[in-house]
C-alpha cells in the first residue's frame, strides 16, 4: 500500500455557510515538491491551516503520516514544518535570538543549529540586528529557517518568495529543491508567481472555489503545455507512417483519442502540411498547441483543458 | 510543556516591556513606601494619600498584570508563536497551561519589588502609614509598621507576602481567558482595569451583606485575602492559597474551553 505524507479525504470548510474548501481530497507522496496554484479565495490557505492544526474541518477527514485523529495528527504535526500567511517572528528579538527561541519551543537540544539554519537562508551576517528592522526578504528567509527547524518531513509554505529579489528567488528555489533531493523532504507550497513555481514543484494542485480542480505531474504538465502539432485524421496509422517514412521523426504520440502530437518541425507548418496532404492524409485539425503554467492554469479553471 | 515554558521564560528574559514593568513597579513601590514613610512624620500632607495608593501594588498590578498578559499572550498571537506551537504538536491545553504559568511567574516577579521594599521598610521599625486606603503589601506595610520581628515572625511574613502573590495572581488569571479571547492588549487591560475597580466595588457589598460574602469569599477577589497581617492563623493562609488555586484552574478551565475549538487566524 503507498504511503502518504499527507492525505485528505473529501475535506470540506465552511464558514456560516460558505464555502473555503469542499470535497477536497489530496496525497501527497514523500520526497515531492507539490505546487498550490489557485486565486486569491481558492482554500490554499484554509488547506494549510487545517492541515497545521490551526483550523477545524466542517467534514471529511485528514491524515498526517497515515495517522488520523486528533490526538495522533497533534503528534505528528512535530514532523511539520510551516510558514503560512506570514512568518512567526518576534520582532524585538535578532534573527539567531527568534530561531533560539523556536528551538526551545520545538525541544531541540543543538545550539549550533540556528547559526547552520541562518548560513543556509543567507542571514548569517544580520549580527543583533532585530527582526522588526529586516526586509520583508529577510523575513520571508528568516521564516523559512524557523519552517526547518528540527528538520521537518512535510514542509508547508505560503507564498514563501513573497519579497524576495530575484537573486533571492533563485536561492530559495535552489534551498527547497536541495532539501527535496537530500532529505527526501516533502513540500507543499503555495505561490502566485506561477513561472517560479513551474521551476520548483515536481507536483500541482490546482483548486478553484476550494474545490481540486486537477492533480498533475511535472511531466504531465510539460506533456500538456509542451508546443507541438495537433492531427486529427481518420486515419491515424498512415499518418504516423507518414511521420515516420516522409518525415523522418518519431517525436510524436498517438493520444488515446487517436489525435497525433508532433513535437518536430514547429517551425515549418506549411512543409509538414504539404508533406500529409501529398501522402494523402485528410487532415480535419492541424493546429499548434501548448500553454505556459499560467495559460494552462486559466484553461483548467476557465473548465476546459488544452492539449 | 517544559518546551513551551522555557521558551517563555527565554522570550521573557529577552524583553525590554518586561525590564520596564520590573522597573516601574521597583519605583512604585520606592513611592509608595517613601509616602507612606513621610504621612505620619507630616513631611507631606494627609491628602496626598490618595496618590500614594496610585503606586500601591494593588493599583499597579491591576494595570501591569494585564499589560503582561497582553504582551505576552496577545503578543504571541500577533507573532504567532502560539501558532508555531500548535503547528509543531503542542494541544491548545498545553499552550494555555505553559502561559498561564508563565504569566503566574511574571506577575510575581514584578510583585517582588514590593515584598522587598516592604520587607525592608518593616525591618527599619519605623512608622507607615497612608490612611484608610491600604491593601496587600501596603496594608502590610502600614499593619505591622514599628513591630520587632522574632525569627518566627520573618517566616509569617514571608508567607504572607507569598500568599498575596498568589492571591494577586488568581485574580489576574482572568486576563488569561480574555487574552485568548480577545487578542488584543488594549481591550485586555481595559476590560481587566474596569473589573478590579467594580471587584472593589463588591467588597463593599460584601461588607454589609453576610450572604453576598460568603459567596464572595470563594474567590479571591473577597474574603479579605489580600488584607492578612501577622494575626492571621494558618486556616487564613490555606484558606487563602486553596480558593486561589481553585479560582486558578476554573479559569483555565474556562480558557480551554473557549480556545479549544477556536479558528487561529
Amino acid at each position: 500500500m503507498k504511503q502518504y505524507v499527507l492525505k485528505t479525504n473529501s475535506l470540506t470548510k465552511s464558514y456560516n455557510g460558505a464555502y473555503a474548501l469542499r470535497d477536497l481530497s489530496i496525497a501527497l507522496e514523500p520526497g515531492k515538491i507539490y505546487g498550490l496554484i489557485g486565486q486569491n479565495g481558492a482554500g490554499k490557505s484554509t488547506l494549510m491551516r487545517m492541515v497545521a492544526g490551526l483550523a477545524f474541518p466542517t467534514a471529511g477527514s485528514i491524515e498526517l503520516f497515515g495517522q488520523s485523529g486528533e490526538k495522533d495528527l497533534q503528534a505528528e504535526r512535530k514532523r511539520l514544518g510551516c510558514m503560512i500567511e506570514y512568518p512567526s517572528i518576534t520582532p524585538n528579538l535578532s534573527a539567531k535570538d527568534n530561531l533560539t527561541l523556536h528551538r526551545i519551543l520545538r525541544g531541540i537540544p543543538s545550539e549550533t543549529i540556528e547559526n547552520e539554519l541562518l548560513t543556509l537562508v543567507g542571514l548569517s551576517d544580520t549580527g543583533k540586528k532585530k527582526a522588526k528592522n529586516f526586509s520583508l526578504g529577510m523575513k520571508q528567509r528568516l521564516g523559512i529557517a524557523i519552517a526547518l527547524l528540527g528538520d521537518p518531513e512535510l514542509l508547508i509554505l505560503d507564498e514563501p518568495i513573497n519579497g524576495l529579489d530575484p537573486l533571492g528567488v533563485v536561492e530559495i528555489r535552489n534551498l527547497l529543491i536541495k532539501l527535496c533531493e537530500e532529505r527526501h523532504m516533502t513540500i507543499l507550497i503555495s505561490s502566485h508567481n506561477l513561472p517560479e513555481l513551474y521551476q520548483v514543484a515536481t507536483d500541482y494542485l490546482i483548486i478553484h472555489q476550494g474545490k481540486l480542480m486537477q492533480s498533475i505531474t511535472l511531466a504531465e504538465l510539460e506533456e500538456s503545455c509542451k508546443h507541438h502539432f495537433l492531427i486529427n485524421c481518420d486515419q491515424p496509422e498512415k499518418l504516423v507512417s507518414v511521420l515516420e517514412v516522409q518525415l523522418d521523426t518519431i517525436n510524436y504520440k498517438v493520444m488515446p483519442d487517436k489525435t497525433v502530437k508532433l513535437y518536430d518541425y514547429l517551425g515549418e507548418q506549411e512543409f509538414v502540411a504539404k508533406t500529409l496532404y501529398e501522402n494523402g492524409i485528410a487532415v480535419s485539425n492541424f493546429s499548434i498547441q501548448g500553454d505556459t503554467l499560467e495559460d494552462y492554469f486559466i484553461s483548467v479553471i476557465g473548465g476546459g483543458l488544452n492539449g | 510543556m517544559v518546551n513551551l515554558i522555557r521558551a517563555d521564560l527565554f522570550k521573557l528574559r529577552k524583553s525590554m516591556a518586561f525590564k520596564i514593568l520590573v522597573g516601574i513597579t521597583t519605583a512604585s513601590a520606592l513611592l509608595m513606601v517613601m509616602m507612606a514613610y513621610w504621612i505620619p512624620q507630616g513631611k507631606i500632607e494627609a491628602s496626598m494619600t490618595g496618590i500614594g495608593f496610585m503606586f500601591s501594588d494593588v493599583n499597579m498590578i491591576s494595570i501591569l498584570g494585564a499589560v503582561i498578559a497582553g504582551i505576552f499572550i496577545c503578543g504571541d498571537f500577533d507573532t504567532k508563536t502560539i501558532h508555531d506551537a500548535i503547528t509543531t504538536g503542542h494541544s491548545r491545553g498545553t499552550v494555555i497551561v505553559s502561559k498561564a504559568i508563565v504569566f503566574g511567574c511574571a506577575v510575581a516577579f514584578i510583585l517582588l519589588p514590593y515584598a522587598i521594599i516592604t520587607g525592608i521598610a518593616l525591618g527599619s521599625g519605623s512608622k507607615f502609614n497612608m490612611g484608610s486606603v491600604a491593601v496587600g503589601f501596603l496594608h502590610l506595610l502600614t499593619s505591622e509598621a514599628g513591630t520587632v520581628f522574632s525569627a518566627s515572625e520573618i517566616w509569617k511574613l514571608l508567607a504572607i507576602m507569598m500568599t498575596l502573590i498568589i492571591v494577586y495572581v488568581a485574580q489576574l488569571s482572568i486576563c488569561v481567558p480574555l487574552a485568548f479571547v480577545l487578542k488584543k492588549p488594549v481591550l485586555v487591560v481595559a476590560i481587566y482595569y474596569g473589573f478590579s475597580i467594580l471587584t472593589a466595588q463588591l467588597m463593599g457589598i460584601a461588607n454589609s451583606s453576610p450572604m453576598f460574602d460568603r459567596i464572595f469569599s470563594c474567590t479571591p477577589y473577597g474574603g479579605n485575602y489580600t488584607f492578612l497581617t501577622l494575626d492571621a492563623v494558618a486556616g487564613d493562609f490555606i484558606k487563602a492559597i486553596a480558593v486561589s488555586l481553585a479560582f486558578i484552574i476554573l479559569i483555565l478551565a474556562v480558557t480551554f474551553a473557549l480556545f479549544r475549538k477556536s479558528e487561529m487566524k
